[in-house]
């Protein structure tokens, strides 16, 4: 039988249970949408099957200082006419409460063409779609500090969900390096 | 690098301009019942939490208080943020009747220092700062935060450090039976150390799992002068997050616990409200 002090319990969540609130879950972009943003004069975007081996998963881990958890990521190459534009790959990185589906597009020389943000499932911290934010990454190379209030601006508020797309993109560089050209 | 300083600089800029309908807010919410993590709002935020934490059983009989604290936080600074708490207890069991039923019990200042920040430093340190007032007693609490995230944040440890002085007004104590006084009331002073432990994993988007640890030992005096008694607390703690809400569920059972010197008089069948053996806390908070 519920006491007295159950039904304090109860009343004593009551406050917070008051207030008004939404949850945000939101799916921006398909793959092929990010795809042509990335690459706007690809024809064709190629799956490329990739299974990372212990070797690569080192590699990875050694360029970016990021584990490679995804050992079959998905990787499109874009071309046009029969030429490589470059990598797009699909990621997904830690939020504070949801995973973050991303994009990165690298070109052939190893540096960042653009970063598309496809799912972003946070209550807080959207700015991170924010063209303004996104472009921080545009040219970025391995060689690039990747650090957070340094060359990437940090979001107050969501400095998981920016800590994790920097240190994402820096690893899919570094994915992009070690899969076949 | 001048180049990649103006970008970055100018994102922010941007960013800043652009989000001043989304204000950034988020909560510095509670991973752990009863640690603090070194996480705290960015300015303007604003969070409500509910605590309700019920301290069962003691050695000598069934004990139950539920301690309620309403909490509204701010975030002053993106690194400083203070709060203030509504205290009241309701308690089933006691030896005095007067205590017996819903009591206003005081309120709480709180500010928490962010110095390191765990997503930007190689781990979180924080100062944190208490002072309560209620009916019967006033208190103080400091505390040292410290916070290391590993595996992408999908693993969080935690320690809090923690040194507490009360003084408490104390009224003679009767033995309901006869009536007779056998411990004078007055002015109690004491001090308190507390050594806080905590993981928690995260086992699924939204969800994390871990565990606290507790320690807890008390002095008599304000100086830390004579040890009275010690106990370690250990238990599970589930945490939900989703959106703007949170609900965290932990639970502490005690085991190790030792009585240095000569112990209070109590009546029979009265307790020690500070000497549970078993603690159950949950916090629920929405942040706007």
């Amino acid at each position: 039988m519920m006491g007295p002090t159950r039904h304090w319990a109860l009343l004593a969540l009551a406050p917070v249970a008051l207030v008004e609130t939404r949850v945000l879950a939101k799916d921006y972009l398909t793959v092929e949408a990010a795809q042509k943003l990335l690459f706007a004069g690809a024809d064709r975007f190629a799956a490329l099957p990739v299974k990372l081996d212990e070797a690569q998963i080192a590699r990875i881990k050694a360029l970016s200082g990021k584990v490679q958890r995804n050992r079959t990521p998905a990787i499109w190459r874009a071309q046009a006419g029969g030429k490589s534009l470059g990598l797009v790959i699909v990621d997904e990185v830690l939020g504070k409460h949801e995973n973050i589906t991303y994009a990165v597009g690298v070109s052939p020389d190893g540096k960042v063409v653009g970063v598309e943000i496809l799912s972003y499932r946070e209550a807080y911290g959207g700015q991170v779609r924010l063209p303004a934010w996104r472009a921080q990454f545009d040219g970025k190379t391995l060689a690039s500090p990747f650090k957070l209030d340094g060359d990437i601006a940090n979001i107050s508020g969501a400095t998981l969900s920016c800590r994790n797309l920097t240190d994402g993109v820096r690893r899919l560089l570094a994915l992009a390096s070690v899969v076949p050209a | 690098m001048a180049f990649r300083n103006t970008l970055a600089v100018a994102a922010a800029a941007g960013i800043a301009a652009t989000s001043m309908a989304a204000r950034p807010a988020h909560a510095s919410e509670a991973l752990f019942g009863y640690l603090y993590t070194t996480e705290v709002m960015p300015a303007g935020a604003v969070e409500v939490e509910q605590w309700v934490t019920d301290k069962i059983g003691q050695e000598n009989g069934h004990f139950n208080e539920l301690q309620l604290r309403t909490e509204i936080e701010f975030g002053v600074t993106d690194r400083f943020q203070v709060a203030g708490y509504l205290n009241t207890k309701y308690q089933n069991e006691t030896a005095t009747p007067g205590d017996a039923g819903l009591k206003f019990d005081g309120f709480s200042f709180e500010a928490i220092w962010q110095l390191m920040n765990p997503y930007k430093d190689s781990f979180g340190l924080a100062l944190y700062a208490e002072p309560s007032i209620a009916p019967d007693e006033t208190e103080f609490e400091f505390k040292l935060l410290a916070q290391k995230n590993l595996l992408d944040g999908r693993l969080v440890l935690a320690a809090n450090a923690v040194a507490e002085w009360v003084v408490e007004d104390q009224d003679n104590i009767t033995d309901p039976l006869t009536g007779h006084v056998i411990a004078a009331g007055g002015t109690e002073k004491i001090s308190e150390l507390q050594l806080l432990l905590g993981a928690s994993y995260r086992v699924a988007p939204n969800w994390f799992l871990g565990a606290e640890y507790r320690y807890v030992t008390e002095f008599e005096g304000l100086g830390f002068d004579e040890r009275a008694e010690s106990a370690n607390y250990i238990g599970p703690t589930v945490h939900f997050a989703k959106g703007k809400w949170f609900a965290t569920l932990t639970w502490l059972t005690r085991f190790g616990a030792n009585d240095y010197g000569p112990q209070p008089v109590l009546p029979p069948g009265s307790f020690e409200p500070d000497v549970t053996t078993n603690g159950l806390r949950l916090k629920v908070g929405v942040s706007f």
